[in-house]
């Protein structure tokens, strides 16, 4: 076996590159400068810094923070320290390992791919969910004020106090079912043909006339304020928030910093990832406002029937694409609600008659 | 990514006796697999990780670049760059937090918050100019030659002052003064940067620049701007050139149409592979500068002293967070 090697002494005092001998005995590295001055190195006080990759020469320092360094051109080196004196030499780089590190990475990026998901599904909501109760009322109203604010800036709101009683005794029914909470409901109806509504958090629900025209019994519009109450009620606005701003910073962690170097693939996998757990909250919405319906003792068949209504007036694309929507497929929300209705509970009691509600719809004329 | 077969450690006889030729050897494939190793481990530690893979990535990418037969090493360590960051959310993170969403919380008038906003304006005006050169302290105080570890010595007020009179400047003249403010940046970055006890110098002036930065604005709708790519590579050259060590010149011989094929196919590559491509492209920019460049000249190398410096690593977790990047060619 080879005795000695050729290197380059570095001594940190100067950048003067002096060739040397180097002989591995078996406890320490023993360099030999050309003028005959001579090194021992224990292998226990030698760092490895340089030497691990292909075509990289071998580095070893030694000494403090302004270190000597020695360069050796021959990966074959490593080996002969590595057969010479195992068991002092371990926390150096040996070549023989290499074909192993290729396996080792496939390992950890499948690793990192299962991490991801655990985090993504269960790491992020789990957060959402301890943080989200700790997040003041106050603010939430702030926000749902500033939406409230600029909606109404737009659009008149539609206001009739002998016929828009009908509308509050629903918003009365449904939060009288509901478990105690600081929430003070305020419903408003917006004069836009948009038919929709949402809610805004800390406790105002948007109607849009659109969608008031669009009911064809009370019973179809508590389930649409059943849905929209439990986007207040389970706080969905701030916890999504939280879950945008969790899966940033573990994005922005894994992407190594702030910068926007991966946000090519990255954004497009947030966006879809916010989607999901979008459609998680209409889900937890559409079943926990039927549970309430149910609760109020309101008919939960005028839910489905809303969204029957729903599914006429907009066909859905098929398949993949309801993995863009932020909405679950209309057609699995009413498999789900039907379900959940059928579990059956006490009888209904109306809230109007038909002929009431008929003229309700034209509130806002 | 270099082809050419290793290098055997002495300079090439052929080679005109004072030339020195920077090369680099890294590969996406080995870094591709660093990112890999270092994105299970931060995302099992929660992020924490992070830094210290940060680390691994610039010990590599330092050690594969090679000047004067031997290659640069990278001596920083994760926990240095942990308590960078911890400074900086302290130092400013919090601050800025606060005057931006503070007043608005606590339910103060429009004037109010409209101070705020302002003075978080300036305070990420000074901070700009305080991060970059504790950046390039830091990361130069943990890069060795030969052993021998490069620092900046330029202080921060000087640079802060630089950069300020600059940027009011530049919005007074509407962007004119640019050229002059990029000459002045860069020849107060160069020339308080040291390799042991020998300082860098910078001898470029504002107009050899602002009659192509002129040209190059001239052209801008012409060109649908694209004239701004050989602005940039003239603009590195010029650095570059103006650059001294040691009575040696640097050289730079990239041109604006592969500076432009290089973002192309970089921007390409990227949008193919989802951002997977991504250590490919940086090793691609770093070889596309570093193998374009050469000292020549009859620098006395060898001659070099060791002259160490310490240095703190605030500027390192601020630079990342207000994204400045690392200014070296």
């Amino acid at each position: 076996m080879r005795q000695t090697w050729q290197g380059h002494y570095l001594d940190g005092r100067s950048a003067a590159r002096q060739p040397v001998t180097v002989q591995p005995l078996r406890g320490a590295l023993h360099i030999t400068t050309a003028d005959g001055r001579t090194l021992t190195w224990p292998y226990t006080s030698i760092r490895q810094t340089q030497g691990a990759y292909e075509g990289e020469h071998v580095r070893l320092e030694h000494g403090g923070e302004i270190s000597e360094a020695l360069v050796v051109m021959d990966l074959d080196f490593l080996t002969a320290l590595h057969k010479l004196a195992p068991e002092l030499t371990t926390h150096v780089h040996d070549p023989a390992r290499r074909a192993a590190r290729v396996k080792l990475t496939a390992l950890a990026a499948l690793g990192a791919l299962g991490l991801a998901m655990v985090l993504y599904l269960w790491g992020i909501p789990g957060l959402a969910g301890i943080v989200t109760p700790l997040v003041p009322v106050s603010w939430e109203q702030k926000l749902g004020r500033a939406v409230v604010d600029q909606l109404t800036a737009q659009q008149r709101t539609c206001q009739d106090a002998s016929r828009g009683h009908i509308l509050n005794d629903i918003v009365t029914r449904l939060t009288a079912a509901a478990p105690a909470n600081p929430y003070h409901i305020q419903l408003l109806v917006l004069d836009s043909p948009v038919a929709n509504a949402l809610a805004a958090p800390g406790g105002y629900i948007i109607v849009f006339r659109g969608l008031l025209e669009m009911t064809e019994s009370p019973e179809q519009l508590a389930g649409v304020l059943a849905h929209e109450l439990q986007h207040i009620y389970q706080r969905h606005t701030t916890r999504l928030i939280i879950e945008q701003t969790s899966t940033g910073l573990l994005l922005a962690a894994v992407a190594g910093d702030f910068s926007g170097a991966m946000t090519y693939g990255v954004e497009a996998t947030r966006a879809m990832g916010m989607l999901q757990y979008s459609r998680r909250h209409e889900k937890e919405a559409d079943t926990e406002g039927m549970r309430l319906l149910m609760g109020a003792k309101i008919d939960p068949a005028g839910m489905i029937e809303f969204f029957e209504l729903l599914k006429k007036r907009s066909p859905e694309l098929p398949g993949m694409w309801k993995y863009v929507s932020s909405h679950p497929a209309t057609e699995d929300r009413i498999t789900y609600l039907k379900q959940l209705a059928g579990q059956g509970g006490a009888p209904p009691v109306a809230v109007s008659s038909n002929s009431e509600w008929r003229d309700i719809r034209n509130l806002c004329q | 990514m270099s082809t050419v077969p290793q290098d055997s450690g002495t300079e090439s006889p052929d080679a005109p006796p004072h030339m020195h030729q920077l090369s680099f050897w890294g590969t996406g494939g080995s870094l591709f697999g660093i990112h890999l190793v270092n994105l299970f481990l931060t995302l099992l530690t929660f992020g924490i990780y992070s830094f210290w893979a940060k680390v691994r990535v610039r010990a590599y990418l330092w050690s594969q670049t090679q000047f004067a037969a031997d290659r640069l090493a990278y001596h920083g360590t994760g926990k240095e760059l942990l308590r960078g960051f911890l400074r900086a959310v302290v130092l400013f993170g919090i601050p800025y937090t606060l005057l931006v969403s503070g007043p608005e919380l606590a339910g103060a008038d429009s004037t109010v918050q409209a101070t705020a906003g302002l003075l978080a304006g300036g305070l990420v005006l000074v901070f700009i100019p305080v991060a970059i050169v504790a950046a390039r302290r830091y990361r130069l105080s943990r890069t060795s030659w030969r052993g021998i570890r490069l620092s900046f010595r330029g202080s921060t007020w000087g640079f802060i002052k630089v950069f300020l009179t600059g940027m009011f400047l530049n919005v007074l003249t509407l962007g004119a003064y640019y050229p002059f403010f990029d000459i002045k940046r860069q020849a107060y970055l160069t020339s308080h940067t040291y390799v042991g006890n020998r300082r860098f110098h910078f001898d470029g002036e504002a107009w050899g620049l602002a009659k192509y930065f002129l040209w190059a604005y001239l052209l801008t709708p012409f060109t649908l701007g694209l004239c701004w790519f050989w602005y940039i590579a003239l603009k590195k050259r010029y650095f570059w050139e103006h650059t001294t060590l040691e009575g040696s010149r640097f050289h730079l011989t990239i041109t604006g149409t592969s500076l432009f094929w290089l973002q192309f196919t970089n921007l390409f590559l990227l949008v193919l592979t989802f951002g997977f491509a991504w250590p490919w492209v940086v090793v691609r920019n770093i070889d596309f500068v570093v193998s374009n460049l050469t000292l020549q000249g009859p620098a006395h190398l060898d001659a070099i002293l060791q002259d160490s410096q310490a240095a703190t690593p605030t500027g390192e977790g601020l630079d990342s967070f207000l994204d400045t990047g690392f200014d070296f060619g």
